[in-house]
């Protein structure tokens, strides 16, 4: 099972019911005149569905910002590199990474009035409309087994509820249980689908807008209570100070600047394309740079929150320092539902404290899940079909496509590896788009619409993202070759180099093939619609 | 809780805080100024 196979039955029943489109293979780029009597001005003149306020586009893309990674990896990684040295490092990856991609999908988004797909058609020509398929695809690869990590985190809920985890919990085998139990695993893994899926067949007002309004508050209500108990623990001090007092010398360290723009990179949610597609809905003069500077700043304050939670509980309860150490070195699973699930069965009050630590990360998953979902239904749409529908069709190929990580931790882990780093590529792609449509005309428009002018370090940021892009891509690729030495190349090892470009290489062939067939059938948005003069009867 | 800690504290946090306070004073006061909008007055004649 491949994300990648997922096109194929997005596009059979997403694109069959529509006449081919007056197009030729000499179409020229940027010069998508339609005739009158063209499909595209059918669908295109629907009528749009819209946020309900500006609030609610900035709490939508908060939510989507704040996911499960920054309560279970940005503690972890801060804490592993440098503490406030990580978190300086992690500011000037906002600035010249994220904050710049964020922006760019926010402008694609709401320019062009379509999802990742018809964008990058309109911004880079019908020729390069496979970048937006492409980075459609990896973010629906990922939202097959982020279902799976949701319905966990549901499931660590609902057992905290009925008091299962008390003092003596062996986490290791809870856990080893839980997840040996393919049944199970399936069962929350439909939960969590069937719930995004019926958000989105709601719409955005009904659904998305409702829905979000009311776990991103409850979210961030959770943490700062849980964080607040934790720090008045006895002995929480070193976990805090492990997360805030910078160690200068990690500043040289390469590997820390790197974890840094990754974290950055995979937490605000730039370069996924969810920004783009929430930004279709945004009103038409929304004022991208301050809504992106609310995002990015945002997610990292969530972190430093979760931060606060999980570094000063481990610290404060764990039996001894080696033992925080163990938890902080087993990985992000590793340290959530097995040493966090150990150390909240020993805090008095755990009966409370758990359901709500479990709450809070199942909160933070399917708000980042339903943007997900979003993603895949807006791009479907764009092709005619209409929401509901989308929405069942999306839900339908996220259970079957996730199935596989339901039952595999190590198809999860090797899908986690490939689609993550492709996240990557993707940013890359959105920088390539802002700097063919022209950085300086993009960075005008924007400010046409922003109270905050944007100056001339975005235009740098994007020109730099390629080379940004090349480091830590080359950081990934040496990681999987380190850790690999003698299997690097094979694709059946869970993050080998070869496993990575052999499923990207899939992707890449998929989308290339189609590019002509996808650059006809998406449907036409502001930018590829000319007014058509009416009749004219001769003066 | 030392010195050292508290000051640092409020670096990170206090200056997150600040920036983005900054920008949500931006995007509410405009959603305000906007509802608030007299309707544009005629041309001068």
């Amino acid at each position: 099972m491949d994300p990648v196979e997922a096109l194929g039955s997005f596009s059979s029943f997403a694109l069959a019911p529509h006449p081919a489109p007056p197009y030729s293979a000499s179409w020229p780029e940027n010069d998508l005149t339609l005739s009158p009597l063209h499909p595209f001005r059918i669908m295109a003149e629907q009528p749009k569905e819209q946020w309900g306020s500006r609030i609610a586009i900035i709490i939508a893309a908060v939510s989507m910002a704040v996911g499960t990674g920054n309560i279970w990896r940005f503690p972890r990684v801060a804490a592993e590199w440098g503490g406030g040295a990580f978190l300086i490092a992690v500011t000037v990856g906002l600035v010249i990474w994220a904050i710049p991609l964020l922006m760019s999908e926010f402008f694609m988004g709401s320019k062009s009035r379509l999802g990742n797909i018809g964008a990058f058609r309109d911004f880079m020509g019908p020729r390069n409309t496979w970048a937006g398929a492409f980075m459609a695809l990896v973010t629906v690869g990922i939202m097959f087994y982020y279902a799976v990590v949701a319905g966990w985190c549901v499931r660590y809920f609902v057992v905290s509820l009925t008091g299962a985890i008390r003092p003596g919990i062996d986490g290791q085998d809870y856990w080893n249980a839980f997840i040996g139990n393919p049944l199970e695993t399936i069962a929350f893994h439909a939960v969590a689908v069937g719930f995004s899926a019926w958000v989105v067949y709601r719409g955005i007002k009904g659904g998305l807008e409702r829905i979000l309004k009311i776990f991103l508050p409850a979210l961030l209500l959770i943490l700062i209570v849980l964080a607040l108990r934790a720090v008045t623990l006895p002995g929480s001090e070193e976990g805090l100070r492990y997360l805030f007092v910078p160690d200068w010398p990690s500043l040289q360290s390469g590997r820390l600047w790197l974890e840094a723009f990754t974290q950055v990179a995979w937490s605000t949610g730039a370069g996924w394309g969810l920004m783009m597609v929430y930004a279709v809905y945004a009103r038409e003069k929304e004022d991208i740079t301050v809504n992106s500077g609310v995002i990015a700043f945002s997610d990292v304050l969530v972190g430093f929150v979760a931060a606060a939670l999980i570094l000063g509980t481990l610290y404060a309860v764990a039996p001894s320092p080696e033992y925080a150490e163990q938890a902080l070195g087993a990985g992000n699973v590793g340290l959530t539902f097995i040493y966090v699930v150990e150390l909240l069965a020993t805090l008095p009050g755990a009966v409370v404290v758990a359901p709500l630590f479990f709450l809070s990360l199942a909160l933070a998953g399917l708000t980042s899940l339903i943007a997900m979902f979003e993603l895949g239904t807006t791009n479907l749409m764009n092709f005619g079909v209409d929401r509901r529908r989308a929405a069942v069709y999306v839900g339908m190929a996220a259970f079957a496509f996730g199935i596989p990580s339901a039952v595999s931790i190590t198809f999860l882990d090797n899908q986690d590896y490939v689609w993550g780093v492709a996240l990557l590529i993707s940013g890359l792609l959105t920088s390539l788009a802002i700097v063919k449509y022209g950085v300086e005309k993009a960075r005008a428009e924007i400010n046409a619409t922003s109270d905050t002018n944007v100056g001339r370090w975005w235009s740098v940021c994007i020109r730099l993202i390629p080379v940004i892009f090349l480091i830590i891509f080359s950081w990934a690729v040496y990681q999987s070759v380190t850790m690999y030495p003698d299997d690097w190349w094979n694709p059946l090892e869970t993050f080998s180099t070869g496993t990575m470009v052999l499923q990207w290489l899939i992707l890449f062939a998929l989308v290339l093939s189609l590019n002509n067939f996808l650059a006809r059938r998406v449907e036409a948005g502001p930018m590829t619609r000319k007014p058509v003069s009416p009749p004219h009867d001769g003066p | 809780m030392d010195a050292e800690l508290v000051l640092w504290i409020l670096f990170f946090v206090g200056g997150y805080l600040l920036i983005l306070g900054y920008f949500l004073r931006i995007a509410l006061g405009r959603k305000e100024e906007k509802e608030s909008d007299p309707p544009s007055a005629p041309p001068p004649e």
